[in-house]
């Protein structure tokens, strides 16, 4: 996966290009003491959603980003932004300017437009005499196009007391098309001023739970302080969507977490975690006004692939049986019950329907694919997984034969778990047909270092799971080259968190082929 | 060749901090992460409905009129009050409150904000923290939110001074055999006051970090010698993680003097939230808790608050 690439001159962070565009004349925006100590750039650029005619260009300004407000004024700032199609900014296509406000803690969404399908493009900020670190960006390629491949990457679950962002370093590192992160970007817990596995202090305000908007805001500074997230960010656009504990470790719609937490303690808490969220992500949605906030949404990449982003969390019915593992929960067979709400269902089965792509994507939190943990007969499943929605799995499922879909391949995060496997029609008939295939990805931190000695060789056969194909326990993130022929998937692990610098190998490689569902390993 | 089952097992036991059955929560995900990092902890937003006046103002509001913030105390559990706003706007908004400490005292804020539905108050907690030295006396807080301030005043005393209803491990000196870190578990929040079970994981009890092997010990030293005759352990007991789950079930209550312990009371079997142990009066410096055994999974000690008369 290693190509050259201009990793050796974007790797050097903010101060080192600004450096850089003094020597270039033909820069408009030279610099002047971007390295001074009020640098509002902290949490870096990011850049997400990509259309093929347009892209979201992301900052947040913070010279302290683990205060509320990043240490900004109360106040609005003028920020400038450029895209351009050379990284030396020669060929500036768009610029514009536009304002960071304390409401929205002064983040910056741009949607840069008028731009070429399927080109790399280069964009920064600048405010106050003070230059960004630029950005590496792509279009998706033109409606209708036949595009021959496609690079991704997708992630999940960064616990940041739990390690280090290694994994999204190497991912930035491939550069790829479009990076689609699956949820629990950050975690809602509090930090103990030790800072966990990264031995790194943190301050005393740490200590509690995310809910009020201000924490919130600081976890999120906190997360994006790291200069490994800040890389993947830089290197590629991201497609994201949230997990639980965006919010609340397993909220499930309407239904907090119960106990103490009343339904109108709750619902201001997901206003508030909604409400960072957008402000600390470069994603397409109308600004969080509230503790509603739609972001389930679709992109395509000419007749390759389309991607369905889903929110598995916002509209699902509560967990049965108590949550957890089950045994025997019978509730969990009820029909009827929501994963995805009804209006997100429909959306979904309705645009597998009119899909003209290659390959039809659900990128999204949690396992699809039947997972039994107990080794014994009985089955034990777990209810926060679509096992649970035994009834709205059928739905999708059947609704994407009856609808003769081509190549569904579902992405999903959540279990820290590396999972590779088929889906079947009917999933304890190890005979039933194959319908599509499904990739977990392990976590970027959260588990800590993991453990390469479980887990199911590529190609190995699980007696309780027998439409698994592979499974690891170690961190890492998984890397994809599609094109129109195969899907391949290689899942990248790092050796350790618990300290920076860990080297990635590739632990399986497995291929889905174009027409044929189904898994074969590498 | 290890199955997916076995793997998943593996691993998951051998992280939960709250095994089952208390530990659905924990245990819900395959991934041993949310568990090695503790059980969800409670967040401290409170949010109570009302009626808007309609008049389009924000009000600070806080939990009491004036806060007593003990001197000398471990940093780790600060004097605490509740801070917030109300609306009395028409529609839903993302309010701000601004705080301000009088020097050299620290709040763990310096502002609060959130979505407020109108007529709707909210509250969050506050830790105001006294670095050691602070002279004893008033000191302001000051709550801004639209065009309103609120002064509580910070009251700075010792221990010695601090009402303590009888209750003599107030705020007194705790060490424990040891401290889980994955969250927020210090030993000093059994001797802050607050006996509810709270803010679990946030800084509101104690979860030593030995599973699975007794004893754990907790010791509260007096400030002097003292008479004693009673003593209140308060475990974790909440709807979702239940005493007779994950709380204390066997312990000694031991008392100390000129460092020789001799236990007092035994507590076994329990199941409840709370324990109360009365014992023949008797002269001490310090009451020490040696837990034996907890419910459910027996894996760890958590004890919200000890309480000595």
């Amino acid at each position: 996966m290693h190509r050259p690439t201009r990793r050796s001159f974007l790797g050097l962070g903010g101060s080192a290009l600004a450096l850089a565009f003094t020597t270039n004349l033909a820069d408009p925006w030279t610099a002047r003491a971007s390295a001074g100590g009020d640098h509002p750039f902290t949490l870096g650029v990011a850049s997400g959603d990509p259309l093929p005619d347009r892209v979201i260009l992301w900052t947040r300004l913070a010279v302290e980003p683990l205060e509320p407000l990043g240490g900004m004024p109360y106040a609005r700032v003028a920020v400038q932004w450029e895209i351009a199609e050379d990284e030396a900014f020669t060929r500036r296509v768009r610029h514009g300017s536009t304002w960071a406000t304390p409401e929205f803690g002064h983040s910056v969404h741009v949607d840069a437009k008028g731009l070429r399908p399927g080109r790399e493009y280069f964009y920064r900020f600048r405010t106050g005499g003070h230059v960004s670190p630029a950005g590496r960006t792509k279009t998706a390629p033109a409606p209708g196009s036949s595009p021959e491949s496609l690079r991704l990457a997708f992630a999940s679950c960064a616990l940041w007391q739990d390690g280090y962002y290694t994994a999204y370093r190497h991912l930035a590192e491939e550069e790829p098309d479009v990076v689609l992160h699956l949820g629990d970007y950050i975690y809602e817990y509090g930090i103990v001023p030790t800072g966990g596995n990264r031995r790194t202090p943190v301050p005393e305000q740490f200590r509690v739970q995310c809910d009020t908007l201000d924490r919130f805001r600081v976890q999120y500074g906190l997360y994006k302080s790291d200069p490994d997230l800040q890389a993947a960010h830089q290197r590629a656009p991201w497609i994201v969507t949230w997990d639980d504990h965006e919010v609340l470790d397993n909220w499930a719609g309407q239904h907090g977490p119960g106990g103490e937490v009343s339904e109108q303690d709750y619902l201001v808490i997901r206003a508030n975690a909604f409400r960072a969220y957008w402000e600390n992500l470069p994603i397409r949605v109308p600004p969080v006004q509230g503790p509603d906030a739609r972001i389930h949404r679709r992109f395509t990449f000419g007749d390759l692939a389309e991607f369905n982003v889903l929110d598995t969390r916002q509209y699902r019915d509560d967990q049965v049986c108590g949550d957890g593992q089950q045994v025997g929960c019978e509730e969990r067979l009820t029909p009827g019950r929501q994963m995805l709400g009804a209006e997100q269902e429909k959306w979904l089965l309705d645009g597998l329907g009119r899909s003209g792509a290659k390959w039809n994507v659900l990128a999204q939190q949690i396992a699809l694919m039947q997972l039994d943990y107990d080794p014994s007969p009985a089955q034990r499943l777990s209810m926060d997984l679509w096992d649970g929605y035994k009834s709205a799995k059928d739905r999708l499922l059947t609704g994407m034969t009856e609808r003769e879909v081509s190549n569904p391949v579902v992405l999903t995060g959540d279990i820290h778990y590396n999972l590779a496997g088929e889906l079947k029609a009917n999933f304890d008939d190890p005979a039933s047909a194959t319908v599509g295939v499904e990739f977990v990805g392990t976590s970027i931190s959260s588990g800590g270092n993991g453990n390469p000695a479980t887990g199911l060789p590529p190609g190995g056969s699980d007696p309780v799971n027998p439409h698994l194909r592979f499974s690891s326990y170690q961190r890492g993130y998984v890397s994809c080259e599609v094109t129109r022929s195969q899907w391949r998937a290689d899942f990248r692990a790092v050796a350790y968190v618990d300290r920076p610098g860990a080297p990635v190998s590739t632990r399986a490689s497995l291929v889905t082929l174009d027409g044929v569902p189904g898994l074969q390993a590498l | 060749m290890r199955n997916l089952t076995g793997a998943l097992a593996v691993v998951t036991a051998a992280a939960a901090l709250l095994a089952s059955p208390g530990a659905s929560a924990t245990a819900q995900d395959p991934a041993p992460a949310p568990a090695e990092s503790g059980p969800p902890s409670v967040p401290s937003v409170k949010v109570r409905p009302g009626t808007s006046k309609g008049t389009g103002e924000l009000t600070p509001i806080a939990g009491a009129d004036r806060l007593l913030a003990p001197l000398g105390v471990d940093a780790a559990c600060p004097a605490k009050i509740d801070i917030g706003m109300r609306s009395d706007a028409r529609k839903p908004a993302y309010a701000d409150l601004f705080v301000e400490i009088g020097e050299p005292l620290t709040a763990s804020r310096s502002m609060l904000s959130s979505y407020l539905p109108p007529g709707h108050e909210l509250a969050a907690k506050l830790l105001v923290a006294v670095p050691p030295g602070t002279p004893e006396g008033e000191y302001g807080l000051r709550l801004r939110a639209g065009r309103k301030t609120l002064a509580v005043p910070v009251e700075v005393v010792t221990p010695d001074r601090l009402p303590n209803g009888g209750n003599l491990a107030l705020r007194r000196p705790v060490t424990a055999s040891s401290q889980h870190t994955n969250a927020n578990y210090p030993p000093c929040s059994v001797a802050d006051g607050d006996v509810s079970s709270n803010g679990w994981a946030g800084g509101n009890g104690w979860n030593d970090a030995t599973s699975r092997r007794w004893p754990d010990t907790v010791d509260v030293a007096l400030g002097g010698v003292k008479q004693v005759s009673r003593v209140d352990l308060y475990t974790l007991d909440t709807e979702r993680y239940p005493a007779s789950s994950v709380g204390l079930r066997d312990w000694d209550v031991q008392t100390g003097l000129d460092g020789q312990w001799q236990t007092v009371a035994q507590v076994r079997g329990n199941v409840a939230g709370s324990v109360r142990s009365d014992f023949a009066p008797v002269r001490a410096d310090a009451v020490r808790i040696v837990a034996l055994a907890s419910n459910g999974a027996n894996d760890y000690t958590r004890i919200i608050e000890v309480e000595v008369r």
